[in-house]
This record gives C-alpha cells, structure tokens and sequence, in this order.
C-alpha cells in the first residue's frame, strides 16, 4: 500500500491506518485560492459532507502522489488567524491543533498562500510553525506574482519559515505534483523524526491563544521575513485600485450593484424560458408514453399524475436554479462580493444587520438553509440570530416554482415602460417585498429582543481576478446537482405520498362531485379551510400547502396533483391554464403575498433547531412567519377584493 | 481626539513643521488621508459588545499594526461610512466606529 | 388484487423514505456525532489539553 514509504531515511511506522493514507489539511486566509488548489489536487474525487455534529461544510477529496501514495486532503474553512472567532474558524483550529472530535490528526498542514498578498498569510504560517505540525506553504497564483514583477526568493522564504515552499497556480493545474510530492516527502521526514525519538514531534497540547502583544511579536517578524524574501511588484496591480474607483463610488457603485441584482432576476426569468419549455415537453413526453403502456388503474395514475407530473414540476426549475448559482459564484469568484458587503453595510447596519450578513442572506437567495449555514461567518451571537431569523425571508430558489407558476397564470406577459417584462417586474417585486421585510423584522428584533452595538465590520477587498471557467462550472454543477439529489429523493417520496393522500380512499360509488373530495387530502384541507378562508384560499389551496412545509416547491406540484386529480380529463392541460380557471386573482395575489412570508419549510426549520441548539428560535420564527404571511395575505385579499378582483 | 492607551508613540525624526501634519483617529479621516499607523489601541466604544481587547487584536490581525502604511481609499455614500482603506498592499473595508481606536501620523502635504 | 399491492407497497416505502430523511437520518446523525465525541473523549486528553473534551 505505501511503496513510497521505503524512501524514507530511518525506519519505518507501519502501524495504524495512519501508515496506510497520509492526511493532509489546508489551511489559508479567505480569497487566497484555497478551494481552486483544493480541486487542483483532488479532481473528482471529492465528498462532500458536514463535520460531526456541527453544520460547517467538510471537503474531503483524495490525491494520488506521483510515488503511488494515497493522499486524504482537507479543505478547511479560510481564516486569518488559529485565534478562531466563529465556529468556521473553530473547525479550521481544532483540525490542525487535532482536537476535533471525529478527525483524525493531519498528518501534514499544507499553508495556502495568496503569492501576491503575502503579509497577513506568513504571520498565520508562523503560528502553525509555532504549533509544530509539520506544514508546507503553497504560494498559489505565482503567476500573477510573476506578471506583477513581484520577485520572491522562496529558498530563503524556507529557510525562514522553516517549511517547504512550492510554487502553485492552482487553476492551471501548475506545480500540484511538486506540492504533493513535497508533502510527503515532509511526512516521511517527520514520521522518521518520530521514530527515532520514539513520540510523536508534533500535536496541539500547550497552545495558548495569542495576547495582541503576541500578535504584534508575530506581525513584526512577518514584516521582517517579507523584507527579506519579496521584493515589491514592479507593476503592481492598478486594474483593482481602478476598478474599485467606479465600483465603490457613492452614486455609482450602487446603481451598479442595483443593475447587477436587477440583470441576475431578470436573466432568471426570461433567460431560463425556452429550456424550461423544453424539460416540460419531455415529461409531457414521457407520461404520454407511460400512459400508453400502462392498463387504466391505480398503478398508471400513481405513476403518471404522482410520480412524473410531481417531480417534473420541480425539476423544470432547473435552469433558474444554474442560473441564480451561476451569477453568486462569479461574484464571489471576481472579488465583488466583499464590495457588496461594503456598499451595503450601513442600509444593513441601519436595520441592525452586520454587513458581512450580506453574504449569508445572498445565499439565502438560492437556499435559506445555505444561507444560515453561511451566518457563521458572523462572529457574534446576536447578529448571528437576527440574521438566521430574517434569512428566510429572503426569496430562495424553491419559492421560483410558486412565483411562476401564480406569476405566468395570472400576469399578462406583456411589455412595460419600454421593453421591460410585465411578470419580470412582478417577480422583482416579490424579490424585493421579502428584502424589505427582511430589513424590517431585522430592525425590530434588534428593537425587541436586544440594543446593542453590533460586531465589528472588517474585511479584506481582494484584488479583482478573472474566474476560471472550470471552477465556476464545477460549483455550479455541484449545486444543480444537490438540487436534483433533492427532487429524486425528498421530492419524489412527498410526491407519492401526496398522490396517495389524494386518491385514498377513493369515490365511493355513484356519489357526486371530485374524487378528491373524497380523500384524506380533502379531509384535511376541509378542516384547516375555515381557517384560510379570510385570506381567500380554496381548501385546494390549503392542501396544497401542507405538503409545501417540505419544501416549498412541494406545493407546486400538489397543486398539479390536486388540480389534475380532482379535474379528471384536465390533467392533460397545463396547470397555470388550470389555475387561472380555477382561482380568483384576489386569491392568487393572496397566494403570493403568503409565499413571501411563510414559514413554508421544515428543513429550514430543522436547520434552525441545529445551528442555534435551541427549540426557542425555530419556534419564533414559525411564530412570526406564520403572523407576517395571514397578515399579508389578508391584507392583499381584502384589498385585491375591494378592488374588484375578488 | 478620542484618548487612546498609552501605547508610546514611535520617536518621530520628522520636523514638526506644516500644521497639517498631525496625529488623527483613522476615524476622523476623510477620503485621501495619507499616513503612518502610530498606535493601535482599544477604543471606548459605546458599549462592550466585543471588548476593546478583542477588537485591538482583530485590528492586529488584519494588519492595522504601527508602521504599516493607510491611506482612505473610498467612502461609503451614507455619513461616509463605513470606509475602505490601502493597508500596506492590501485593501480593507471598516466601520469609522471600529477605526477609531487607530491613530495615524498624517504625511505632510507637498 | 396485484396492482394496488403494488401501489402500496410504493406508498409505504415512500413514507418509509420521507421519515427518514425529515426526521431519523438527523437524530441517526446526531447520535453517531455524540458517539465519536465520546470516543474522542475515551481516548483521553491530557490534563494540559485544551481541547475541551
């Protein structure tokens, strides 16, 4: 298994299963490339899960070394310092110190440098110097170093640091061999060195957090080991200071950032079109060619109006979903992201959030259970929690379906104010109706529950870089892929489930009116009915919900199943067609008004539940959701009522 | 001039001449302040959210140390916060509130 | 009748699924996650460790 392992000078360890794979953990500062030298070394081979007990995300991916070796990589989260500030970063400290519990000790600590921003990254390769883990520094992206005319004389950078220093360019693919064969090379040295002394050299016991004196030691010595080794870029990099000129600007770098979010709902909408036509052609498709093959009966109706008609409808939502993604990971690839945070911080800071909680509720765009996962990048408590409360306010990819749905039925697509889409105003204002109250129910926590400074803002701007192709895509992919896992397992079982809730027990004989009235589905949506009714919903309608508190998305195709079950021959038209014939346009601008506000989600829920470790604020955001959504909608009906849409 | 903790001031070989060279928070700094990091200290805030030792430390980390280079790069467009500074080569944006505690020897004006 | 045992058995393991992802895979995991922990703990820290354990 460890043919490499006859190289090393001194006798060999073949115990444990430490022999077998040799681990390896990265650690560097945010922005420095760490995820693109992560897929540089692993390829593929990548699993993607969340550390033992807590919901940080963990990458693990495998490398085979030019020598044969096995190699288990980690990616852990970025951080400035082991002086862990947020439970990210408390992860990234616990791995290498090896106390986290579940993980096994890295053999190896490679330190991802950015080439051209060298400072902050040698004080945070001192402290892992100063743990004594073995370590090896990688200076990614050494070709923009090189183009900057930034010279760095790496032997003495070495020598200094006492680690292996390898040149990288990890989206080129560039000097990953020569960093893996140097990690373990550094292995062998260190398991030898353990060997003859007959204890392990390295581990985590004894470190103490560092005093800002300490701090200022560290710094001063980086400093010094920056003069002595880099040599200041020649052309230094004047595209980001430029750029920044116009991208910050007071007037216009917010209409920019007002025309980007603008242009990303837009190119959701419409840019999605004919390849959503084209998924849902295809399930027509095949449940026409189902049904063919299929004798009448219980089986064919399961089948084609449960399973297909149900997950077809979600899936269909596919290409906004790649969209949204596409458009968050440029962002966040270019550098644009932390200039957001900045532009926005102060309208966040005026509702009381912090502006690095621009990113998780971004997120929240996609998916509010990415974006409270994403709050840990806050480190206080309080604005933690108000951001978790409002972040499901936020509109997340699974409210598209409902959007869409309710929007194409009942807004005309037609053209407004010179060329701009009818239904893509519409969708924006949804979007925007869930920002606002986002802002608001932020600013009255903070009013209700507490009054306080908030946590400090302070955050690197990266220099601007053209992304790579290859790494967006895999990103995008990976999150298109997670949401497909999604349809194919969650989606399709409530799918079934909500078929049968439908069907069962059936009509009995020579009685009147739907089938579905019949079942346990129009039971169920007979009793909650009187409690919707002031908000103008059909007990369709609130059937409908019910299995939306899976997902969101859920809904849309329990109103295909309920419309097309209760309708008989009208399964076989459109259901937006169905709706527009079925609902009021009162009652589906209530529908809508309640999406923006419904806690309709138990994952996010659940998620809650996790991330604050408590029953108490999960149930407050129900509590309030709850509240907002009858309240909206009952406003919205009333007043679409009065105005003679009822 | 907010008091900051006696951190001694580097001796300064520079002649106390134009009247704009000076001794100013970073948080009073308006866009195009040039300078010198001369003290780094734990600002009073207006409440104790994040201590002031805490906060000087996170300044440290992200390179607000003495001697390093700042100059205000950029403003944001309500009450000119927060503001986005050069650290020596790199760029960090900050609230004014966070900025306070950071004192910085203005270059003289050519 | 085949058919609707058919059907039924589908619904069953439907429901079978959807419980264990809403409900049992998280209080599964949480479980597994409390066990390395106390392994982790079994394994034992030092008097000087601060690791927390």
């Amino acid at each position: 298994m460890t043919p490499s392992a006859t190289t090393a000078p001194g006798p060999m360890t073949p115990t444990g299963p430490a022999a077998d794979a040799l681990r390896v953990a990265l650690v560097g500062n945010p922005n420095s490339g760490k995820t693109a030298l992560f897929n540089a070394l692993t390829g593929s081979r990548q699993k993607v899960a969340n550390y033992a007990g807590v919901t940080v995300e963990r990458k693990e991916g495998l490398v085979i070394s030019p020598s044969g070796r096995r190699t288990v990589v980690l990616d852990l989260p970025g951080t400035y310092s082991l002086r862990a500030r947020s439970p990210d970063e408390v992860v990234t400290r616990d791995a290498v110190l090896g106390h986290l519990a579940g993980e096994v000790p890295p053999d190896v600590v490679i330190c991802v440098a950015d080439a051209t921003n060298l400072r902050l990254v040698l004080r945070l390769a001192l402290e892992l110097k100063a743990v004594g883990r073995p370590a090896v520094l990688a200076l990614n992206m050494v070709d923009i170093a090189q183009r900057q005319g930034l010279d760095i004389d790496t032997d003495r950078l070495s020598a200094e640091l006492g680690m292996p220093v390898i040149g990288t360019v990890a989206t080129r693919r560039r000097g990953i061999s020569e960093l893996v064969t140097a990690v373990e090379a550094r292995a062998e040295a260190d398991a030898a060195a353990d060997a003859e002394t007959g204890r392990p050299q390295s581990g985590g016991h004894g470190w103490t957090e560092p005093s800002a004196a300490e701090i200022r030691h560290l710094h001063r010595e980086a400093e010094r080991i920056l003069k002595a080794c880099v040599r200041p870029p020649r052309r230094p990099d004047t595209w980001t200071g430029r750029m920044d000129d116009v991208l910050l600007h007071p007037v216009w770098g917010i209409a920019i950032l007002l025309g980007i979010l603008f242009v990303m709902f837009q190119a959701v909408f419409a840019g999605a079109k004919p390849v959503m036509d084209l998924i849902t052609a295809g399930f027509d498709a095949l449940s026409a060619l189902v049904a063919q093959r299929l004798p009448e009966g219980l089986l064919r109706s399961l089948i084609c109006e449960g399973i297909i008609a149900g997950v077809g409808s979600v899936v269909v939502f596919l290409p906004q979903i790649l969209i949204l993604f596409l458009f968050i990971i440029l962002l966040e690839d270019v550098g644009y992201m932390a200039r957001a945070a900045f532009l926005l911080d102060r309208i966040m800071g005026g509702a009381g959030l912090h502006g690095r909680a621009f990113i998780p509720l971004l997120s929240s765009f996609a998916c509010a259970i990415p974006g409270i996962m994403a709050t840990r990048v806050i480190d206080n408590r309080r604005d933690r929690l108000t951001t978790i409360l409002v972040a499901p306010l936020m509109t997340c990819s699974a409210r598209i379906p409902v959007y869409t749905l309710i929007i194409s039925a009942f807004v005309p697509a037609r053209q407004v104010l010179g060329g701009l889409s009818l239904q893509g105003l519409v969708f924006f204002g949804l979007y925007a109706a869930g920002m606002l109250s986002a802002l608001a129910v932020a600013w009255a926590v903070r009013k209700v529950f507490w009054r306080s400074a908030s946590e400090p803002f302070l955050m690197e701007l990266p220099a601007y870089k053209v992304p790579d192709p290859a790494n967006v895509l895999r990103n995008v992919a990976l999150r298109g892929h997670i949401f497909l896992r999604r349809a194919g397992t969650t989606i399709l079982s409530m799918m079934v489930l909500i078929w049968f809730l439908c069907t069962v027990p059936g009509k009995p004989a020579g009685a009147a009116g739907p089938a579905i009235d019949y079942s346990f589905a129009g039971v169920i949506g007979h009793a909650i009915g009187p409690l919707l009714a002031p908000i103008g919903f059909s007990w369709q309608m609130t059937v409908a919900l019910i299995p939306g508190m899976a997902a969101r998305e859920v809904a849309v195709g329990a109103l295909g199943t309920v419309y097309a079950v209760s309708g008989g021959e009208e399964s076989s038209r459109v259901l937006g067609a169905s709706l527009a014939h079925q609902w009021s346009l009162a009652s589906a601008l209530a529908f809508l008004a309640w999406y923006v506000f419904a806690p309709q989600c138990a994952s996010t829920l659940a998620v809650v539940k996790r991330e604050t470790n408590s029953w108490r604020w999960p149930l407050i955001m129900f509590g309030y959701m709850t509240g907002l959504a009858y309240l909206a909608a009952f406003i919205v009906y009333r007043t679409a009522v009065a105005m003679g849409a009822g | 001039m907010s008091p900051v903790n006696s951190v001694p001031l580097p001796p300064t070989d520079r002649p106390s001449g134009p009247a704009v060279e000076g001794l100013v928070s970073l948080a009073d700094g308006r866009r195009g302040l040039c300078g010198v990091i001369a003290s780094v200290g734990a600002a009073p805030l207006a409440s104790d959210a994040v201590l002031a030792d805490e906060l000087e430390r996170r300044l440290l980390e992200m390179g607000f140390v003495e001697g390093a280079r700042v100059e205000i790069l950029h403003e944001g467009f309500i009450g000119r916060d927060p503001i986005c500074v050069r650290l020596d080569d790199m760029r960090v944006a900050l609230r004014r509130r966070e900025a306070r505690g950071v004192m910085v020897r203005t270059d003289p004006r050519p | 009748m085949g058919e609707a045992l058919l059907v039924y058995l589908i619904v069953a393991a439907a429901a079978g699924w959807t419980a264990w992802t809403l409900v049992l895979r998280g209080w599964w995991a949480r479980r597994a996650a409390a066990q390395r922990v106390a392994d982790t703990a079994a394994r034992g820290c030092g008097p000087d460790c601060s690791c927390g354990n």
